[in-house]
């Protein structure tokens, strides 16, 4: 996921006059949790200066917005955040801390010069902070070859919170949708040499092992299972046929869900994503049950249709 | 050669996002290994799963959580990748239901079986395999919760609807029916069911699965 992108969710949930701040938060927290991974001194202290400068506007964003709110300016929903300014922030920071590659510095062989290219001298602490979502399916290669650590927190470190509101959205409790989500990364570690980037992208792939693990977890209701159980795989990612490219589905089925009215999209979401019955979702949108029926069909022949498209 | 009958969207999707529970999920991978379109859906579904989950808000974790996860992949690589126990292997069966355990087969009815294969104890969802001798029909009967079903091998008859090896199908509460198998061979189904059917026959059902 790109940094100026990042989580849609937030944006909208969070009132006009406090995302600009909260969402530079949310950037500098991002940025520190890269910093951590970062293998040179030198690097991890750029990150966190980056970082501690992106708090700093935030705290400046919403000391503005709040003085703005406080006379009900119109200028606060003027000011709102746009997607563009932390990605061109970044940019400006990025250009004016830009590595130098230096023979003599250490670490050449770190996971970090194996599976991102980012010391090399175009590379930027853009590109080492946007470690999120950038290359999954290398980060996942490299703990199947190596097993690497470093590989392993920063998918940690990705996934984990996202996977933890994932499943509350189940009406799972936050305890326990901590521990699956942890249980999820470990299956992740246990099982990456199986996974293969021309079947499925990493985020559904890791979609699949936290709907496993729960399957699991309702059929043994009241027993642990042990490690070892990770092996045995209980439903399989499903590919249609050989001819599947993950990476151009995602995308063309990215562009079409962007494309769906808003009442398909929040039909897909309660259906999907917060696992409810039509009747249900009939019933919380207060609409008849065959208009539920009729939005999700229609919603799911847009999507098909876009991907009938790439054959 | 696609199947006529398919599983409903709706089926499909619970499948992708897990709702459906285990038993009632065998079914449908079994009927995913021969129908490529019902795969199409789940595949998008997946996909779907994936990309959601990508654009998940963010909770707060256990500043903790990574250490302890690491800790953990200690005792996970010491252990080293255990070989998965040879499963049971039955050829005639579609291979997502192959490496399931099937029990041995128990008489509910003159030329009829049961076969169980799970149960799901908190939901008292089960899967089985029906079997049901050339000509006969089943009792009519309703259903308590949906009951789905894959056609594995001969045919039948509901509701002037044929089913052959391969097809799927969905009934859902309260509708009755009254299945007819074809004279020529036995028809063996694996059923997935939330409830057992009404009547005599959900009684013995639930005593042999």
């Amino acid at each position: 996921m790109e940094l100026g992108k990042s989580n849609p969710a937030t944006r909208r949930s969070v009132p006009p006059d406090l995302a600009a701040g909260s969402i530079y938060q949310i950037h500098a927290n991002e940025i520190r949790a890269s910093a951590g991974l970062a293998c040179h001194a030198e690097a991890r202290e750029m990150m966190l200066v980056i970082a501690a400068d992106f708090e700093e506007m935030a705290a400046k964003l919403d000391g503005i917005f709040r003085i703005f709110s406080f006379f009900d300016s119109p200028a606060s929903s003027h000011a709102t955040y746009r997607p563009s300014m932390g990605q061109a922030k970044l940019h400006s920071l990025a250009k004016g801390l830009r590595f130098r590659r230096t023979t003599g510095l250490p670490g050449s062989s770190t996971p970090f010069d194996r599976y991102y290219p980012i010391r090399t001298p175009s590379g930027s602490v853009l590109q080492l902070a946007q470690t999120a979502g950038a290359d999954h399916a290398r980060v996942i290669a490299g703990i199947a070859h190596s097993r690497d650590r470093d590989c392993f927190r920063l998918l940690f470190l990705h996934y984990t919170p996202r996977i933890k509101a994932y499943l509350r959205g189940f009406g799972i409790p936050p305890v326990v949708a901590e521990e699956l989500a942890q249980e999820t990364m470990l299956a992740v570690w246990a099982k990456a040499s199986t996974f293969d980037p021309n079947l499925s992208s990493p985020s559904t792939w890791i979609f699949t092992i936290a709907r496993n693990i729960c399957i699991d977890r309702r059929r043994h209701a009241n027993r642990r299972k042990p490690a070892d159980s990770y092996f045995d795989d209980s439903l399989p990612v499903v590919t249609p046929a050989e001819d599947w490219c993950a990476v151009e589905r995602t995308e063309k089925l990215t562009e079409a869900l962007n494309g769906l009215s808003t009442d398909q999209i929040t039909a897909i979401r309660l259906s999907f994503f917060e696992q409810k019955s039509h009747s249900e979702i009939a019933a919380a949108l207060q609409i008849p049950l065959g208009t539920v029926k009729y939005r999700l069909r229609q919603a799911l022949n847009r999507l098909r249709a876009a991907l009938h498209d790439l054959e | 050669m696609n199947p006529f009958h398919h599983a409903s969207d709706e089926v499909l999707l619970q499948y992708a996002n897990g709702s459906l529970g285990f038993p009632l999920s065998l079914v449908v991978a079994g009927h995913l290994d021969g129908c490529r379109q019902c795969r199409e859906t789940v595949a998008l579904a997946e996909s779907l799963g994936g990309i959601f989950l990508e654009r998940a808000a963010r909770d707060d974790i256990d500043p903790e959580a990574l250490d302890r996860a690491l800790e953990r992949l200690d005792a996970l690589t010491a252990s080293g990748p255990v070989p998965t126990p040879q499963k049971p292997q039955d050829p005639g069966l579609p291979p997502s239901l192959r490496g399931q355990p099937v029990r041995r087969r128990r008489w509910i009815g003159p030329g009829m079986w049961v076969r169980p294969m799970c149960k799901d104890k908190a939901t008292g969802a089960r899967a089985y395999l029906l079997g049901v001798a050339a000509g006969r029909a089943i009792p009519r009967h309703g259903h308590h919760g949906l009951e789905i079903g894959l056609i594995i091998r001969g045919n039948f008859v509901d509701e002037g609807v044929k089913y052959v090896a391969g097809d799927f199908f969905e009934i859902d509460d309260f509708r009755s029916h009254r299945p007819i198998v074809g004279a020529e061979e036995e028809c063996v189904c694996a059923i997935g069911s939330q409830g057992v059917p009404t009547g005599w026959l959900g009684l013995v059902i639930r005593l042999a699965t």
